[in-house]
């Protein structure tokens, strides 16, 4: 369960988005708003890439007072990743792994349902907005992670792709019990996902709808 | 076609590599006098297992450039590159013989000068050797061009078939790649500065009876020196690593990678000194005063990272610690202790405002 107390994220004295106090239960949830609501500042708090006011915490791991297990436990993709062009995408996911404590298996098992090996040791400045999609959506399923935030994970990338996206939520929830906070401007197919809840961000808030 | 790929690939290659080459030279120049180079080319003149030794380096640096062609072409800004296909096959070929003739030519000038002794020292079975490995290098390169411009997309296929290695760039090589290849320019003044500094306080010595300090000055100022460099190591990994802050991994981690980051970046300034300590210094002097190079580059680059951040006021903190720690080293404070003070408050630093920077 994400817990998220007494929250309040700004830039510059203003506001952002805040809470003060929300409980997402375990399962595959749904998070919407329109451009520029604060979604994607919501899910970088949670996966403690910005700093903000208030607590957060993963099944009692407080973000604050335990920064690595919570880290561990807690894994986020990007809605648009940008890389150095001359890295590859094998160098950026094998530090990933590393530090996720993930194996060499898991990654190329992972690389190989996105097809990446077909490019992964090119430098980025040769790929596609999809190509680095993929290295950014793979990196989050790497380790042993709790909750995997996949902000916007269907755009930029092919038709092939948005199955193998589907196809590894479904996978990682059934049979590892990996939570998931998704966002999306398409709409999801419930059909495809068995989506728990969706939140709604909205005049600097969120809330279940 | 010839100026089109001299100013998109020729260029780019000595732009991009600007450091290499002038870490090579350095090496070349600055470790080797003249006459340590006569005779190497003598005995290489003379003996074909030292001859095969250079041919094995020129087809090393061969493979350099031909690699780093292959990967520009395989860029989506040079897919107009492939209308040269266009072009009859001789005219092409031509101009990709004339490519790798350009880019070969920091192995290609030294082999002049071999060429040139060779005649001088009638040793014409190494002077055609060195003709006929230069004619192999630039029509393999040729070659090489030829193929993968009639098959594009294929260059992952064919690099991968024979070039299928594992190996990937350590964390800590992450921002000095950065600079190599996109800061350029940077890297070179400050360098190029911070050398002059300490070369010029080493030749100072022997001009009068200077003690340790005037080393421990010129380590300062080559360490404040570095402080855009500092500056854009931030700005580097806010836009490109962001992500850094989800990894699991000890604040222990993050600093030692920067310590070592700072080493590598730092490695011209180490080879400066060790090329010019002053002889009345001990070894263990160098040591120490490239250590408190070192520790001040990385409290700096903590302070500008984790408590200065955008903030350019913080340029003047960075100005005022300066000028305090110069005096602190005329009153002769024990650069050691220093140094290990420093280190502990940069890493207390990092542990307490990591995640805090935005």
């Amino acid at each position: 369960m994400l817990k998220v107390q007494n929250f309040t994220k700004s830039y510059s004295g203003q506001k952002i988005i805040a809470t003060d106090d929300l409980l997402i239960p375990d399962g595959i949830h749904w998070v919407r708003g329109v451009n520029g609501s604060g979604k994607s500042t919501f899910f970088r708090s949670v996966a403690g890439i910005v700093p903000y006011e208030g607590h957060i915490s993963w099944n009692g791991i407080d973000q604050k007072a335990h920064p690595i297990d919570y880290r561990l436990k807690v894994n986020m993709s990007e809605a648009e990743p940008l890389y150095p062009q001359f890295l590859s995408g094998y160098d950026i996911l094998s530090f990933i792994t590393k530090a996720k404590q993930g194996t060499r298996a898991q990654l190329l098992d992972l690389a190989g349902r996105f097809d990446t090996p077909a490019y992964w040791k090119n430098p980025c400045g040769t790929y596609s907005s999809g190509m680095l999609k993929k290295v950014a959506i793979i990196s989050a399923f790497l380790g042993n992670p709790e909750l995997i935030i996949l902000d916007e994970p269907l755009i930029t990338i092919d038709v092939r792709s948005v199955g193998v996206v589907y196809e590894l939520v479904k996978e990682f929830y059934e049979e590892k019990g990996v939570n998931f906070l998704l966002s999306s401007h398409q709409d999801f197919i419930f059909e495809n996902l068995p989506i728990l809840h969706s939140y709604q961000v909205e005049n600097q808030t969120i809330f279940k709808v | 076609m010839n100026r089109i790929l001299y100013l998109t690939i020729v260029r780019e290659y000595y732009r991009q590599n600007a450091i290499f080459i002038f870490v090579v030279l350095m090496f070349a120049i600055g470790f080797l006098s003249g006459r340590e180079h006569m005779a190497i080319i003598n005995q290489a003149l003379h003996v074909p297992f030292v001859l095969g030794c250079i041919f094995l380096i020129w087809v090393l640096y061969a493979v350099k450039v031909t690699l780093f062609t292959a990967r520009f072409l395989s860029q989506r800004s040079s897919e107009f590159l492939y209308h040269i296909r266009l072009f009859p096959p001789r005219k092409r070929i031509w101009a990709f013989m004339n490519l790798q003739f350009w880019l070969i030519q920091l192995s290609f000038t030294y082999s002049v000068l071999m060429l040139g002794i060779g005649v001088v020292e009638k040793t014409w079975g190494a002077v055609l050797a060195i003709v006929l490995i230069n004619t192999g290098l630039v029509v393999a390169g040729a070659w090489v061009y030829e193929y993968r411009i009639k098959r594009p997309n294929s260059r992952q296929d064919v690099v991968r078939k024979y070039f299928s290695l594992n190996l990937t760039t350590p964390q800590f090589l992450f921002y000095p790649r950065h600079l190599l290849t996109q800061q350029t320019v940077l890297l070179l003044i400050t360098k190029a500065f911070s050398a002059f500094v300490l070369m010029g306080v080493c030749y100072l010595y022997p001009t009068d009876d200077y003690d340790i300090r005037l080393i421990s000055l010129g380590c300062l100022l080559a360490a404040f020196s570095q402080s855009v460099i500092l500056q854009n190591l931030h700005f580097f990994e806010r836009m490109y690593f962001e992500i850094y802050k989800n990894m699991p991994v000890s604040g222990l981690h993050w600093f030692l990678n920067y310590l070592l980051t700072l080493a590598v970046i730092l490695f011209p300034e180490a080879v400066v000194l060790a090329r010019n300590f002053p002889a009345g210094l001990s070894p263990a002097d160098g040591l120490i005063q490239f250590f408190f190079l070192l520790s001040v580059t990385v409290m700096l680059l903590h302070y500008q990272v984790f408590v200065a951040g955008n903030n350019e006021s913080g340029f003047q903190v960075v100005f005022f610690s300066g000028l305090t720690l110069a005096i602190l080293v005329m009153f002769k404070i024990p650069v050691w202790a220093f140094s290990c003070a420093g280190l502990m408050a940069a890493y207390l630093v990092l542990k307490r405002r990591f995640y805090a920077v935005e």
